[in-house]
């Protein structure tokens, strides 16, 4: 095997668990806050759901840019073949 | 990883023609039933509003009603009461002016009557004075010496004693005249009176001309009148009671 | 797990054009949209049927949505925002139905979507507060700022379609995986999953789109 299609698979993995890692837990605390803020204030659930998805989207776009990496690693990668 | 730009293109198309589709198909009749809704909502609150102004008007139309009546009536219980006042004030001035008439009428019978008792009075008490005048001259028209010897021999013994007693001599007969007496009246009288009385009986003559004629005896403590005062004097008493 | 799930998958040419997969499946929800509100929105009426009660709280819970973000009259954004989030949900809905794929799962589809958006971005900051305006304020807080600023918008665009597409993609790939390993009863939870991750990715890059648009019109601090 390749060592480069090696260190591709390592460097795929990498990305993926380093990159779940860090946006799940900064989406732990996102959460919390929110969850925090709404029991303080119900009457703002709505901005705060609404502000919390978009949080989160933002915060999941990292993990989903290490998740393409991985992939193109994986699928696409421009030094193999 | 190589991109189909064939299929971003088509894509890009497709999903301008989704625009395209829903614009057509989805909010533009949804925004037409909400509008109509809308307008249907309007028509009805203005119907309502409509009704509600119409029953507001009926509602002021009956108001202006009642407030004519109820000045109508106050018109006409003014005009009754004036008509009532009126006609007190009417009755009372008939009244006054009837009772003012009956006043004056009863005064002036009141003071004819009156004119007439006084003449009528007036002629009585003329025929009374002649009366009495008439009575107290003729009794006393004669001589007073015989009616005073004739009371005199006329009472009783005893009267005459009582009489008899109370002269003294510090208390004489004192005859009292109308007209002065001459010297042969006063002989006259003394000898008639001790004759009667007693020789010692002091007599003293005065002369007093309200006594109008006659004579009057005063003992010390009773007194013997045969004057025309006393006539009359006794005729007053006795018309007074 | 021999196809690529970055490599378009051709199902035929018309003349010299390959026609893919995606483009096949959007043209599927495009008949289906087109039918059912034939059938439900062909003749609107007063009192609403069913189907058009069922449409009207759509759409009217988009506009309260959007109306919520943007602070002004849904209405003018409702075409390009509201299709954004129907085509959206069908498109990342379609893997329910069996031989279909979620358009959104490759790449074409989301970079198309964004590429609008990025264009109706500037597109209503241009027509709501003007071009001088609207540029003008690439300037600040700081003119040294532009580089930064015209970056920004290109990575919030890139992002937008890199969301959809790795979400979509990715949860395929996990139900490819799944299917592979497990066969028959066991990617039921998945797909299930799927519904709600479609549902929210739709309701992401919608309001995500909604906010950038609100910046630009100048209803929203970004």
């Amino acid at each position: 095997m390749n060592y480069i299609e090696i260190v591709s698979i390592i460097g795929a993995v990498i990305a993926v668990s380093f990159g779940a890692i860090f946006p799940a837990y900064s989406e732990g605390r996102a959460i919390a806050a929110a969850m925090e803020a709404i029991a303080r204030q119900p009457e703002a659930a709505g901005t705060l759901s609404r502000t919390l998805f978009v949080g989160l989207a933002m915060i999941e776009t990292m993990a989903i840019y290490c998740l393409v990496i991985a992939l193109l690693l994986l699928y696409a990668n421009p030094f193999v073949g | 990883m190589q991109i189909d730009w064939w299929t971003l293109g088509l894509q890009t198309v497709n999903f301008l023609i989704v625009i395209w589709l829903l614009c057509r198909f989805l909010y533009r009749p949804i925004r037409k039933v909400i509008a109509d809704r809308e307008a249907a909502d309007r028509a009805a609150t203005e119907a309502a509003e409509a009704k509600v102004r119409s029953a507001e008007q009926a509602m002021q139309a009956y108001q202006a009603k009642l407030d004519a009546f109820e000045a109508e009536k106050q018109a006409q219980i003014t005009s009754l009461h004036e008509t009532l006042e009126a006609e007190r004030v009417k009755r009372l001035a008939d009244v006054q002016a009837e009772a003012e008439a009956a006043l004056t009428a009863g005064r002036a019978k009141i003071a004819a009557e009156k004119a007439t008792a006084q003449t009528a009075l007036r002629a009585d008490i003329v025929a009374l004075a002649e009366d009495l005048a008439r009575k107290a001259l003729s009794s006393v028209g004669d001589d007073p010496l015989a009616a005073a010897a004739g009371y005199l021999d006329g009472v009783t013994a005893t009267e005459l004693d009582g009489l008899k007693q109370q002269l003294g001599p510090d208390a004489p007969i004192t005859v009292i005249s109308a007209q002065e007496f001459g010297a042969k009246r006063q002989a006259k009288w003394r000898m008639a009176l001790t004759t009667r009385l007693g020789p010692d009986v002091p007599v003293t003559f005065q002369q007093d001309p309200s006594l109008l004629a006659g004579v009057e005896l005063h003992f010390p403590h009773a007194a013997l009148r045969f004057s025309a005062a006393d006539r009359l004097h006794r005729a007053a008493s006795a018309l007074e009671t | 797990m021999e196809a690529s799930p970055l490599v378009p998958d051709i199902l035929f040419h018309i003349g010299f054009v390959p026609i893919s997969r995606s483009v096949v499946t959007t043209w599927g929800i495009m008949a289906l949209l087109f039918v059912v509100l034939r059938v439900s929105l062909g003749t609107p009426k007063v009192n609403a049927g069913p189907a058009q009660a069922a449409l009207e709280v759509v759409v009217l819970a988009i506009a309260d949505q959007l109306q919520q973000v943007l602070n002004r009259d849904p209405w003018p954004y409702m075409p390009l925002l509201g299709s954004l989030f129907i085509f959206l949900g069908l498109a990342n809905l379609a893997a329910v139905f069996p031989g279909a794929t979620p358009p959104t799962g490759h790449l074409e589809t989301p970079a198309a979507l964004a590429a609008i958006v990025f264009l109706s971005v500037h597109y209503f900051g241009i027509r709501t507060r003007g071009a001088r305006k609207y540029f003008g304020h690439y300037l600040e807080p700081n003119p040294f700022l532009l580089p930064l600023n015209v970056l920004g918008d290109l990575t919030r665009t890139f992002s937008l379609m890199i969301r959809l597409f790795g979400n979509m993609m990715s949860h395929e790939f996990v139900i490819a995986i799944v299917v592979f390993l497990a066969g028959l009863i066991v990617p039921v939870p998945f797909l299930l999953l799927g519904v709600l991750i479609g549902i929210i990715q739709a309701y992401i890059f919608t309001i995500l789109a909604t906010v950038y648009i609100g910046g630009a019109i100048g209803a929203v601090e970004t």
